[in-house]
């Protein structure tokens, strides 16, 4: 077995040693054990309503983050490949980037209401404003060397931003996307709590309302699991997508 | 004899970088790099060289003067002159083949996989090829790059201190398959350098460059036994007519060993 694979497994068994120990030791309603957790995460699984709430959290993170994304990327480049666009932008995004952009809130939902635009929107702020700051950095630290080497070669715009903008800037990117899922996840469950009927922010709430600390504790380790899936499957794509990156002598 | 004609022609160049105009980095600059030569271009650091380099490419314009390649003048870059890059130039996110192949893709060419395998075994790449620069030494790397510019087609080589980054024992060893890259192949090329040592063990001629004057000081003619060998009486006299031009001191003959 992997190191990798074996560290993991030997977190995984600490965190449950302790929750474990500390559940048998305060013995107390609001902190089931583990094996309660995973007893009932195992029937909410079976059932069909996590199903959709799992299905609408993951639906808002990966529309915020994609549509963060897909506005970072052409802006990140613009900003990083011409000074004169990051010296007109770059005072904008330095003013705005420290803001937690959850203090947007109140003005988003004045202006998209409570549905699933306010909420996609709100993580795309988060997403977004991350994103284009590291993409920028990406993009202005990639070797003049090698733009030479595309001008020496008559490269073409489009030529140039396949063969050294995208390859060269997209560790930084996924290091982006990785980076800033902490925040969509926070803001996601911000957002779901706050006026909503659905998603496991509001699952997770509701069955606090109700004192079904079980149920409570299954939605806050199957929100965990989702956002270590969707780290996971980034660092999967950096394996594929970037292994030159760690192959350096 | 027939006359070699020229490949390239700098006549009368001159150029400053627009963050400082009043420091002219060429003045007035006059080249002439014939057919299948090999010139060196001797220089210290900083002197303006590379510069030179970049606008024989057709990378920079010059402020003043023209550029003549086969007799036309050079307006930009063209897929008759490639450079060769202080770090090689290679893009670190593609393989060695696909380095070499990148010039044919730019221009939306095939290329012939017989062709290609044939060359990187020439270079000795064949167990290389599907590794990425990264995991290459400078002297794989530097293979890479001649690579490419034989698929560009490139007549001419533009190479800005190609040794400076390999230790004693490779430098040797590139610089031996580079004589026989250049005679097997028949290309131009254009070594810029700091080391006397490799522009006498590489250049048929050098011309000593004169950062003051922002110009070429002296041509000096390197033929005979395969130019200078290391070593031998013909390389120290060279080696002492170079540094008395440069202005350097006594040559001490365990500085070059």
């Amino acid at each position: 077995m992997k190191r990798k694979t074996v560290n993991v497994i030997i977190s995984l068994v600490g965190v449950f040693l302790v929750w474990e120990i500390a559940a048998v030791l305060l013995n107390r309603y609001f902190l089931p054990t583990p094996f309660k957790t995973f007893a009932t995460m195992n029937e909410l699984l079976a059932g069909h309503e996590i199903w959709m709430h799992i299905g609408t959290s993951f639906k808002r993170i990966a529309l915020g983050t994609l549509l963060g994304l897909g506005c970072a990327l052409p802006l990140g480049i613009v900003m990083g490949r011409y000074p004169a666009v990051d010296g007109v932008l770059g005072a904008f995004f330095r003013l705005i980037y420290p803001i937690p952009k959850v203090v947007f809130m109140p003005i988003v939902v004045v202006m998209l209401g409570i549905g699933d635009t306010a909420k996609i929107f709100l993580i795309f702020l988060a997403v977004f404003f991350q994103i284009t700051i590291i993409i920028r950095d990406s993009a202005a630290s990639l070797d003049p060397e090698l733009s030479d080497v595309m001008r020496s070669m008559k490269a073409g715009h489009l030529q140039v931003l396949r063969h050294l903008i995208l390859p060269g800037c997209l560790p930084g990117i996924l290091t982006a996307l990785k980076s800033s899922l902490g925040t969509s996840v926070a803001l996601l469950m911000i957002t779901e709590v706050f006026a909503s009927t659905s998603g496991l922010g509001y699952f997770i709430m509701n069955s606090m309302d109700a004192r079904n600390y079980p149920e409570m504790y299954a939605g806050i380790v199957i929100l965990a699991l989702m956002s270590a899936l969707m780290y996971a499957f980034i660092e999967v794509l950096e394996n594929v997508l970037c292994r030159w990156h760690y192959t350096r002598q | 004899m027939p006359e070699i004609n020229s490949l390239i022609k700098v006549q009368n160049i001159s150029f400053s970088y627009p963050d400082a105009p009043d420091v002219p980095v060429l003045r007035c600059m006059d080249l002439d790099v014939k057919e299948k030569e090999c010139m060196a271009i001797l220089g210290e650091s900083g002197s303006g060289k590379s510069t030179l380099l970049k606008i024989m490419c057709g990378l920079l314009r010059p402020d003043q003067g023209t550029v003549l390649y086969d007799g036309q003048p050079l307006t930009g870059p063209t897929d008759s002159i490639t450079m060769i890059f202080q770090n090689y130039g290679l893009f670190p996110w593609k393989r060695v083949r696909d380095n070499i192949l990148l010039p044919l893709q730019l221009r939306g060419e095939k290329e012939n996989p017989q062709e290609i395998d044939e060359l990187l075994d020439y270079l000795g790449l064949t167990r290389h090829a599907d590794k990425y620069p990264g995991e290459l030494s400078g002297g794989q790397m530097q293979r890479v790059a001649l690579g490419r510019a034989v698929v560009g087609r490139a007549k001419l080589i533009l190479m800005d201190e190609p040794f400076s980054a390999l230790d004693i024992r490779n430098r040797e060893k590139l610089q031996a398959f580079m004589k026989k890259f250049f005679r097997d192949t028949g290309m131009t090329s254009v070594i810029v350098t700091h080391s006397i040592d490799e522009a006498l063990v590489m250049g048929n001629r050098i011309a000593v460059f004169d950062p003051d004057q922002g110009n070429i000081k002296a041509m000096i003619e390197n033929r005979g036994s395969c130019y200078a060998a290391a070593g031998t009486d013909l390389y120290y006299r060279r080696i002492r007519e170079i540094r008395h031009l440069m202005g350097l001191g006594e040559h001490n003959e365990a500085e070059n060993s």
